[in-house]
Order: structure tokens, then C-alpha cells, then sequence
């Protein structure tokens, strides 16, 4: 059963427990480095930026982290989704976005979620394309965009 | 004071397996004569109360400085970072930093402060992935007219 629980002081340091990949492609070094670190920070010092611990039962397994869209603030954005090296390859995306999209939703002032995948994340975009109706749009960088619901 | 030990044991019971079973699972005193004792416990609880100690002063001296505008950050030590923040992110510090602090007491364990300072030591003006950036003008662009249209924010 996935569970949400938020970045606070008390559980902030179970971020370190976090290992990283090996040999990672650069934007998987990207979206750790800031899950594990700036991003964490942010959500407890920035009051729009939100940060969750993500659980399977006991297990510690991801982190997610959303802010307001910049610009027309029409949408919140879900900054990353992070699941922990150990953790990926286990078939349980598509039930983790369809637990953390609605959760995301409740948690902001706004109707519609976005997020941008990566063209390389291929798990990313696989499960984001069957919990979307939209098909994604493609960005000048070849990144796909998502919009839920 | 209230003193929290597992058993008390003299000087003459230290050869024996009992001694060290009981300092395991919590310290043990030890009676060397009528005004002195000494304390038997796990080295790892030994250096995690000293730890979270260095980290009380480390607390102290974060709260000390809220009230001045020009910190050293050589007085701040490890959280020397926060240094040149803003006054409100500095409190803000200040309060989680009591927080994990508090929890690290709580448990003996040093690693919810630790980690707190490590993690906040991160900070950065922005949080943008360099490969995924968020760019407004193109990408309100690309999104659907019912999400450009959306009404502004529900609360």
C-alpha cells in the first residue's frame, strides 16, 4: 500500500539513508542531488514548495516533491518523483502515480497537476502515459509533458 | 537527580559475564567505594550522547545569533551556512533545527540532526533540473486550453 508521509525535521535525515545509483545518466544525477538535498531543503524553508516521503507498507522507497507552476499558476507541478535505486523495477509506477497524482492535487491550491519527463526516463513516460488521457507534448528539448487529470 | 542505570554492580563483580550482559543493554553502574562510581555502558551510546552534546551547542549558538544581523560563521561552526540567509529563513532553520534536535534526544541518535544540518547545508536559490527545466512561456504553451483556462487557485 503506498503511503505519503511529509518532509519534516523530525524525518528529514531518512534522505540520507537514500543510495544513490551507480553510474547514473546525467539526469537521473540530476533529479537525486536535488531530491536528497536542495529540494528537501527547500520544501522545509520555501512554504510553496511540498515534499513527500514515499512508502510501500513499512518501506521507505521514493520522494516526491511539487511547487505551484510558475508564470500562470494554473497548475501544480510535480517537481520529481524519485524512487530509491533499490527500489525501482518492482511494477508498482503506475499504482505509485495513481496514489501520488490525487495526493498532489489535495495538497495544492489547484485543479490539474504537470510534469516533465525526461524522452530517456522510459519507465517514467510509459506509466505517466496510462495515467493520462492527454497525449504528452513535446518540448523544444524532447522532454514530454504530462497533464493529470 | 534520578539516575537511570540497568543494575549496579562493585569493582570485584567486573570479571564476571554478567557485568557486561547488562552494561549491553543499558549503562551499569560500577561502586569502586562509597563517594565513587563509574559507568559501564555501549561505546556507540557513549559517542552519540557525546555527538548530540556538540550538536546542543551547535543549537545554542544557531539560536544566539538569530538576534544580530552580522554572524561569524566560524561562531555558527557547522551551521555556518546559514551565516548570509535572511532573517526569517534563519528562524525557520532555527525551529526545524530544535525539532530534529529534539528527536535525536529523544532517541540517542544523532542522525536526525545530523542529517537536518547536512540536508539544509544544501540549500540553493533554485531547485531547477538542469535537463528538465521548467520553462512558463513555453510550456503554459503546450498545455491543454482546459488547464491554460483553468480558474485561478481554489483556495
Amino acid at each position: 500500500m503506498i503511503a505519503f508521509e511529509r518532509i519534516n525535521a523530525r524525518n528529514l535525515h531518512l534522505l540520507d539513508s537514500f543510495e544513490s545509483t551507480p553510474d547514473p545518466p546525467h539526469w537521473v544525477n540530476e533529479v537525486e542531488e536535488i531530491a536528497y538535498g536542495p529540494g528537501a531543503a527547500a520544501a522545509m524553508l520555501d512554504d510553496e514548495v511540498v515534499g513527500w516521503l514515499i512508502y510501500d507498507d513499512e518501506d521507505l522507497i521514493g520522494v516526491a516533491i511539487h511547487r505551484p507552476e510558475s508564470a500562470t499558476r494554473h497548475a501544480e507541478l510535480l517537481h520529481i518523483v524519485c524512487v530509491r535505486y533499490a527500489e525501482r523495477n518492482k511494477h508498482r509506477g503506475r499504482a505509485l502515480l495513481e496514489r501520488l497524482l490525487p495526493h498532489v492535487r489535495a495538497h495544492s491550491d489547484f485543479d490539474y497537476v504537470v510534469w516533465l519527463v525526461h524522452p530517456d526516463n522510459s519507465p517514467m513516460n510509459t506509466v505517466s502515459a496510462n495515467v493520462t488521457d492527454d497525449p504528452p507534448q513535446v518540448d523544444r528539448r524532447g522532454n514530454l509533458l504530462y497533464v493529470w487529470p | 537527580m534520578a539516575r537511570d542505570y540497568t543494575m549496579s554492580f562493585r569493582k570485584s563483580d567486573l570479571r564476571k559475564p554478567e557485568v557486561v550482559e547488562k552494561a549491553l543493554e543499558g549503562p551499569v553502574e560500577i561502586v569502586v567505594d562509597v563517594q565513587t562510581s563509574l559507568v559501564l555502558l555501549p561505546l556507540q551510546r557513549h559517542e552519540n550522547t557525546e555527538q548530540i552534546r556538540r550538536l546542543t551547542q551547535t543549537y545554542l549558538a544557531t539560536i544566539a545569533a538569530l538576534g544580530h544581523d552580522d554572524v561569524s560563521p566560524l561562531i555558527l561552526g557547522d551551521v555556518g551556512f546559514i551565516a548570509d540567509w535572511p532573517p526569517d529563513e534563519r528562524a525557520a532553520f532555527a525551529v526545524g533545527f530544535g525539532e530534529a534536535l529534539a528527536e535525536s534526544l529523544r532517541t540517542n541518535d544523532p542522525a536526525p540532526a545530523l542529517g537536518y544540518v547536512r540536508i539544509m547545508g544544501t540549500r540553493r536559490p533554485s531547485i531547477e533540473r538542469p535537463s528538465t527545466p521548467w520553462d512558463p512561456e513555453e510550456h503554459n504553451a503546450l498545455l491543454p486550453e482546459r488547464v491554460r483556462a483553468a480558474a485561478p487557485p481554489r483556495r
